[in-house]
């Protein structure tokens, strides 16, 4: 079993316990963890939780045992293999800085407003991915800003975020 | 009945914002499909908030013409680049592909959107005849039968997903256990909301697709590499003739599209094995087997009618039921929910206009995909020139908007980064995505009829078990379950062989 693999059937461990924890004490003190259909609130979730363990465990457990038989990593045969590719060199760090700019963005997008950041967002991403051209780069982050600004503000009506200024066109 | 609803939709159908709306969805969902990693799903998710704006039916025939342009758009990358633009055309590419490189492009994309139009419209007309049936047969169902069905839903989607049924399960439980989070309908309490009042009305489904498709895709595209490059593709015109090309394949048309049709029907199937099935059965059934892989249009004939047939199956039972057969009716599912109308036998005699609308509205998409498909080809091939390190940006810029503009509410942006990072974990190890969503959409339908149907036996949970349809959807689930995850060697002495997996199957 891959280590990450296990990361995260571990993580589904934690959510079906912390499930578990929850109703064991947060639902029991509200008094929703008993009774039937109408009145348990934890019914559902503790059903689903429990077997999330179980799932996870059997899993674990099967993964093992093809593990000591010397099987290796279990084989799943896929009808559809066509979309397979080795990891470009350098792609783990441009993940990472294009996640870093993504928070940033919607932390400014908050205080500052859509007009403002997107346009800055964009140029930093184009540039992150590699356009080398300076002016093409700010009139395209200038253009797609208003563009998605007028379909979905002015034309469909859906407002984009105005920031703590309330920064609107 | 059929004929009835037609009628009631038509008043609603006919007019120039309807028809605007389809050819705009069909059009956009052409070009997001072309684009490799993209697919229908995103454009579903990004385009929803634009649905609300619009008046029901409107949006249905936008969201609808997206499905269906998307679920053909992917077959013009993968005859031309040998990159299906979905995994939904992967199939298209055995014969697509070799047929292009035989000097015949523009034959090879003209067939595939004739084919998918074509198909489309078959499967569409076997959704305009059976649903009305399987919804008059579903009016008595009661909650235990309706439980079932959504465990179905579940079940099934797991079975069929990438990695295994052992994770497709665990991904399908923890998207359930997500469907619990917000207001307790019955006590009226918050439940695992972390004590944040933005969580109350639950963790919105399309900030949460929007991440866990589109986000995720686009961290992936740049583990491909390859972001400064473009093909260089010379754009071509598709010939009109091949819609007479396809039409003179009729009975290969009609079989494959049949063949999608009740595929789709089955939930946790989806369109991509049924072009597969659909391709198997088209070569075993030819006087010239061995001309299949080589570039034979019939190849291209039974994948694109199959899958976008399939659209029209999955359909079915997702208007009829309320059961989504795969992310993309999950997510059309769940547009029709915020737009007012809940799906099942009762949006039939409640809301009969509505779903002559659809049914309309659906029929039209794969009109304007035929219309629209031919028309603007050059355009369509252009597309796939558009260099990723363009494309990334304006994708992720497109992602904000839309889990923005829902509630119009910035939390919604971090569950969307969140399920970003969850969908690429999941991705990275082998684990479904799909369930994530299907039991996102299904879980408040599942909890509500498991818990009615307590409260209608007196808390008796032989409820499901006393009543025959209940207990034989019940008992399909449990022998599909344990038939896959019996042992290999188990099934081999069974003499049931090796039981083959797809891959993922959502048709992002």
């Amino acid at each position: 079993m891959r280590t990450g693999e296990m990361i995260v059937t571990g993580g589904f461990v934690l959510v079906g316990g912390y499930v578990l924890f929850e109703i064991g004490t947060t639902f029991v003190a509200l008094g929703i963890a008993s009774g039937g259909g109408r009145d348990n609130a934890a019914l559902f979730p503790g059903i689903l939780a429990s077997l999330l363990l179980l799932v996870a465990a059997t899993h674990v457990a099967s993964r093992l045992v093809k593990a000591r038989r010397g099987n290796g990593q279990a084989t799943q045969h896929a009808v559809v293999d066509v979309i397979e590719y080795t990891r470009a060199p350098g792609s783990g760090k441009l993940q990472l800085a294009l996640l870093a700019l993504l928070v940033f963005y919607l932390v400014l997008l908050e205080f500052v407003g859509y007009l403002v950041t997107t346009p800055l967002a964009l140029m930093a991403m184009f540039r992150l991915l590699g356009v080398r051209r300076p002016v093409v780069n700010v009139v395209i982050s200038l253009v797609t800003t208003l563009l998605v600004w007028l379909l979905f503000s002015e034309l469909m009506r859906i407002p984009m975020p105005p920031g703590r200024f309330g920064l609107y066109l | 009945m059929a004929i009835e609803l037609l009628v009631q939709g038509l008043s609603g159908f006919v007019g120039l914002p309807q028809l605007l709306a389809t050819s705009f969805g069909v059009f956009v969902g052409i070009v997001i499909g072309i684009m490799p990693g993209l697919g229908p799903l995103l454009g579903l998710t990004l385009l929803t908030p634009m649905a609300m704006g619009l008046n029901a039916l409107v949006g249905m025939g936008l969201l609808l013409g997206i499905f269906v342009g998307g679920t053909c758009g992917g077959a013009i990358s993968a005859v031309l680049l040998r990159i299906p633009g979905t995994p939904i055309a992967a199939a298209t590419l055995f014969d697509g592909y070799p047929l292009a490189q035989k000097g015949q492009a523009p034959l090879a994309v003209g067939l595939a959107i004739s084919a998918s139009a074509i198909g489309g419209i078959i499967g569409g007309l076997f959704l305009i005849f059976a649903s009305p049936l399987l919804a008059a047969a579903a009016r008595r169902f009661a909650p235990p039968e309706y439980f079932a069905l959504a465990l179905t839903g579940i079940v099934m989607i797991a079975i069929v997903s990438r990695g295994s049924t052992l994770k497709g399960l665990m991904v399908g439980l923890a998207g359930l256990l997500v469907s619990t989070i917000g207001m307790d309908p019955y006590v009226s309490r918050m439940r695992f909301t972390f004590g944040q009042m933005e969580l109350a009305g639950g963790v919105g489904i399309v900030p949460m697709v929007i991440g866990l498709f589109a986000v995720s895709e686009m961290f992936r595209q740049l583990e491909v590499g390859g972001l400064d490059i473009s093909p260089g593709i010379e754009a071509f015109r598709a010939p009109f003739a091949s819609v007479s090309y396809a039409i003179r394949r009729f009975w290969n048309l009609f079989r494959s599209s049949t063949i999608g049709t009740f595929v789709g029907a089955l939930p946790g199937t989806g369109s991509v094995i049924a072009s597969f099935l659909s391709y198997s059965v088209a070569k075993a059934s030819s006087k010239n087997p061995d001309e299949y892989g080589t570039g034979t249009p019939d190849g291209v004939v039974a994948t694109e009618a199959s899958n976008n047939a399939c659209c029209g199956g999955v359909l079915i039972p997702s208007l009829s039921l309320a059961i989504p057969g795969d992310p993309c009716s999950a997510m059309l599912l769940a547009a029709l929910m915020l737009l007012g109308f809940l799906p099942g036998p009762e949006l039939f005699t409640s809301h009969p206009g509505m779903v002559g609308g659809i049914f309309l509205a659906y029929i039209l998409s794969n009109i304007m995909l035929l219309i629209l498909g031919l028309l603007f080809t050059p355009f369509f091939v252009s597309i796939l020139n558009i260099k990723k390190q363009w494309l990334v940006p304006f994708v992720l810029l497109l992602c904000v908007v839309g889990a923005y503009g829902m509630e119009t509410d910035t939390h919604d942006l971090w569950v969307m980064l969140l399920f970003g990072g969850v969908g690429y974990v999941l991705h990275k190890y082998d684990f479904p995505v799909a369930p994530l969503v299907i039991a996102r959409v299904l879980g408040p339908i599942m909890e509500d009829n498991f818990r009615r149907a307590l409260i209608m036996a007196a808390d008796e949970y032989s409820v499901f078990f006393t009543r025959p349809i209940s207990v034989v959807i019940l008992a399909i689930n449990a022998i599909a379950l344990a038939f896959t995850l019996l042992p290999t060697s188990v099934k081999t002495k069974m003499g049931l062989g090796k039981l083959r997996q797809s891959r993922d199957i959502d048709c992002a």
